[in-house]
């Protein structure tokens, strides 16, 4: 028999509408990283977020298993724009009734993901990502969320237009400011890009 | 005749969202004018950045998740 991991999704979706909860499983590993980013660059608190990835897969487990499940190999983008919509509501019911909110605390390295390298190589990796993860915060809401759904939710810049109601070109203008500002702040903390070398 | 490209050109080629003949003028653009090839280089940076950006989910999160799916009665 086929490893499930080198399923795809539909075929996995398949299998676990006939039952088979191993297959949900490798679902849930594959994409729960990206629906947890989303959740928490949109919410801005890894507790919301937290809640809100769980809520989002329990809306998913509830519309697959009652049969109404319709998006045909469509399965991340369907997963990340019910973390959108859910986290936007969130951000929202927020913004109506505005509390203090933590800065998140703790050893954050912990819960992001790194790729293999020396221990000095992690280092860096490690303060680069905390870094970007507070400015992406500090963006302006329309330049984070484009570059959510852009980034996270593998939207073309045309959709990104479509679902927020501005002109390709407008939608095209906040990225491009996202990351020129995301790049002084960069520079202003003494990033030097020297992790990303050319050619690669 | 050369063409001219404006910044959301440059941005769609980054994101490959132009088109194959635009994104061949494009690469041509970068080789002769230094300066399309500076930008490009600069906000390629941080794309590159972001590609490799991503949040461990916490664990206990996901195994909640999976004991609610095998609980789930149809």
């Amino acid at each position: 028999m086929m490893k499930q991991s080198n399923l795809v999704d539909g075929q996995l979706l398949t299998l676990y509408m006939n039952g088979n909860e191993e297959a949900f499983e490798e679902l849930v590993n594959r994409h729960k990283d990206r629906v947890y980013t989303t959740a928490y660059l949109i919410v801005k608190d890894r507790y919301r977020a937290e809640d809100l990835m769980q809520e989002t897969f329990i809306k998913a487990i509830r519309t697959i298993k009652q049969g109404k499940y319709n998006e045909e190999g469509k399965f991340l983008p369907w997963l990340l724009r019910i973390a959108h919509n859910l986290a936007i509501d969130s951000f929202r019911k927020d913004k109506r009734y505005p509390t203090i909110v933590m800065e998140d605390g703790g050893n954050i390295f912990n819960s992001l993901a790194f790729a293999e390298g020396t221990f000095e190589d992690k280092q860096i990796k490690e303060d680069t990502h905390d870094l970007l993860k507070r400015l992406i915060k500090e963006l302006p809401d329309s330049q984070r969320e484009v570059l959510i759904m852009r980034h996270y939710m593998d939207m073309s810049f045309q959709e990104i237009a479509d679902a927020t109601d501005v002109s390709i070109n407008t939608a095209l203008g906040r990225m491009r400011y996202a990351l020129i500002n995301l790049r002084k702040k960069m520079h202003r903390h003494g990033r030097v890009f020297q992790d990303t070398p050319r050619g690669d | 005749m050369i063409k001219t490209f404006t910044k959301n050109d440059l941005l769609r080629y980054l994101y490959d969202e132009l088109p194959t003949l635009e994104r061949e003028e494009m690469i041509n653009a970068q080789l002769t004018d230094g300066e399309v090839e500076h930008e490009t280089e600069e906000l390629e940076d941080v794309k590159k950045l972001l590609d490799g950006f991503v949040m461990k989910a916490p664990q206990e999160a996901v195994d909640n998740i999976l004991a609610y799916s095998r609980s789930f009665r149809r």
